[in-house]
């Protein structure tokens, strides 16, 4: 039976979370009571702010994260082809924790996924470069024949947190881009300026696939999917993060803590389908929405 | 009118959220605390209340800018607000923060930020005086819009001789008190009068969905 976790858990924090995990384990539930294979119900939706050029948000219970994508022209030299992309993860004051190891930890976190977006966007910036294809091609950033290219700037608030910040904000960036949208641009052939063209026709951006992650709580070999702030906050340090196109995974970070290569196999297959609910999930709600 | 949404108890960590939707602009409030004020020198024998507002980086049309003397403004402004209709007599050595997130701006947002801080701290059960609603209206081209949207809100006359400016109006129902008045720009008496009246009339047209929607989340709260 669920057990509500704002009722239970305070009294229960005075004890090690990790017993209370153990213990509700042993039934085969986890302490919310989901089981360890299952993710909480999750909600996917794009395109409904109107003054940001993309925007996207996905929610996981009480987790959720809004990410916002404006776009601005910049001037290059003509040797120049792509464009620019910068990412920022926040955690705005209405999240905000008093704690200052809280702070500490929500600096942590925002910094891991911005790196996970960096390299989504341009892999090999961090580590060395593999045969990974980036999620859209800067390239196309660039207005043709001209030295002007747009300049996508991401922001991503996690406006509520309770555990598996990673998922949300992902997530609803992957929506934000897919919502995407570049305006007309006209240049001027005196002085070589653009204008936007508001009324102009719009183009979206391509996009190679649309990855989801996935974020496991490691305990003692167990996959815990989808982990809660208390389970988090027990198995600190234990966590394993996938993201997936669908058929194979993109990244695999996996932060402390062992795991074998069957449960690893098996977390990645699990990530495969997220994946591909995900994706699903966000193609249903983003037709049902007026912009 | 414009289409007003609202839901509360969103979030994970506070202890009160509600999100506010006037037309286009959408505004987060999440309330926390009371809890203990950390500095020893800041106790005061009655609570205080801590507000942050904060625009989201994309909630704006056109380029970015700097908004943070803007928010700082505004933040104090809804303070102001806020300290007198909170019970802060019942939490002495405490402070509530009560934080904002602006996510889309489309005109009215301080009014949006008012009417979500209410609802809001109702959900955090928070003791205080009366619910608060709020309203804003724009005289522009000599007819008064009520929540109007940003073009409404900067629509400078052709020849500079009409009156145009903005009011902003936060109201408490039972106790016929306003709590929050703001005006900008240029406004006869007499238009700000029936700006007045009509403003008022509109809180007390959202105080009834406010109440409902309070007492059926109250009730599925204590329903387990």
């Amino acid at each position: 039976m669920a057990v509500d976790n704002t009722i239970i858990a305070n009294p229960l924090k005075l004890l090690k979370y990790t017993e209370v995990l153990e213990y509700s384990l042993k039934g085969g539930l986890r302490p919310d009571g989901r089981t360890p294979g299952e993710a909480r119900e999750a909600a996917i939706s794009s395109g409904f702010i109107g003054t940001a050029n993309g925007s996207g948000c996905m929610k996981l219970d009480r987790t959720s994260a809004v990410c916002g994508i404006k776009v601005e022209l910049s001037k290059v030299p003509l040797s120049y082809t792509k464009g620019n992309f910068s990412c920022k993860v926040q955690f705005p004051a209405v999240c905000s924790v008093n704690s200052r190891k809280g702070q500490i930890q929500q600096t942590d976190i925002c910094n891991s996924i911005e790196l996970l977006i960096s390299e989504l966007i341009e892999p090999g910036i961090i580590n060395l470069p593999g045969t990974e294809k980036p999620l859209i091609k800067l390239e196309d950033l660039r207005i043709l024949d001209t030295n002007w290219v747009w300049n996508l700037d991401a922001n991503v608030l996690c406006t509520s947190y309770d555990g598996n910040a990673t998922d949300v904000c992902i997530g609803a960036f992957v929506a934000a881009l897919k919502s995407l949208e570049l305006p007309a641009v006209v240049v001027n052939k005196d002085d070589g300026k653009p204008l936007i063209d508001e009324n102009g026709p719009r183009t979206g951006l391509a996009l190679n696939s649309h990855p989801f992650s996935t974020t496991f709580a490691l305990y003692d070999q167990i996959l815990l999917m989808d982990p809660t702030g208390l389970e988090e906050e027990a198995l600190f340090g234990n966590s394993l993060t996938i993201i997936s196109d669908g058929k194979e995974p993109i990244k695999v970070s996996k932060s402390g803590g062992s795991i074998s290569a069957t449960k690893l196999r098996e977390a990645i297959n699990i990530a495969n389908i997220r994946q591909a609910t995900l994706f699903q999930l966000m193609m249903d709600n983003g037709e049902s929405i007026d912009k | 009118m414009k289409k007003v949404y609202f839901q509360t108890g969103l979030t994970g960590g506070a202890k009160g959220s509600s999100y506010f939707e006037l037309g286009n602009s959408k505004v987060i409030c999440s309330v926390l605390g009371p809890h203990e004020i950390k500095k020893k020198s800041e106790f005061s024998i009655n609570g205080q209340i801590s507000c942050k507002f904060e625009y989201a980086s994309f909630s704006h049309r056109g380029q970015s800018q700097d908004r943070s003397s803007k928010e700082a403004e505004i933040s104090d402004l809804i303070k102001t607000a806020l300290e007198s209709v909170v019970c802060l007599e019942m939490f002495p050595k405490a402070i509530l923060d009560i934080n904002f997130l602006v996510l889309e701006e489309d005109g009215g947002v301080i009014s949006a930020a008012l009417n979500a801080a209410g609802l809001a701290l109702a959900d955090a059960s928070i003791p205080m005086w009366d619910l608060i609603t709020s309203s804003c209206a724009s005289l522009c081209d000599n007819e008064i819009k009520i929540f109007p949207n940003q073009s409404d809100e900067y629509c400078p006359s052709n020849d500079g001789l009409d009156m145009e400016g903005n009011v902003v109006l936060a109201y408490l129902i039972a106790s016929n008190q306003i709590i929050f008045y703001h005006t900008d720009g240029v406004l006869s008496k007499e238009s700000l009068v029936d700006a007045n009246k009509k403003l008022i009339d509109t809180c007390k047209g959202m105080q009834a969905q406010f109440k409902s929607h309070l007492l059926k989340s109250f009730c599925e709260k204590n329903k387990n």
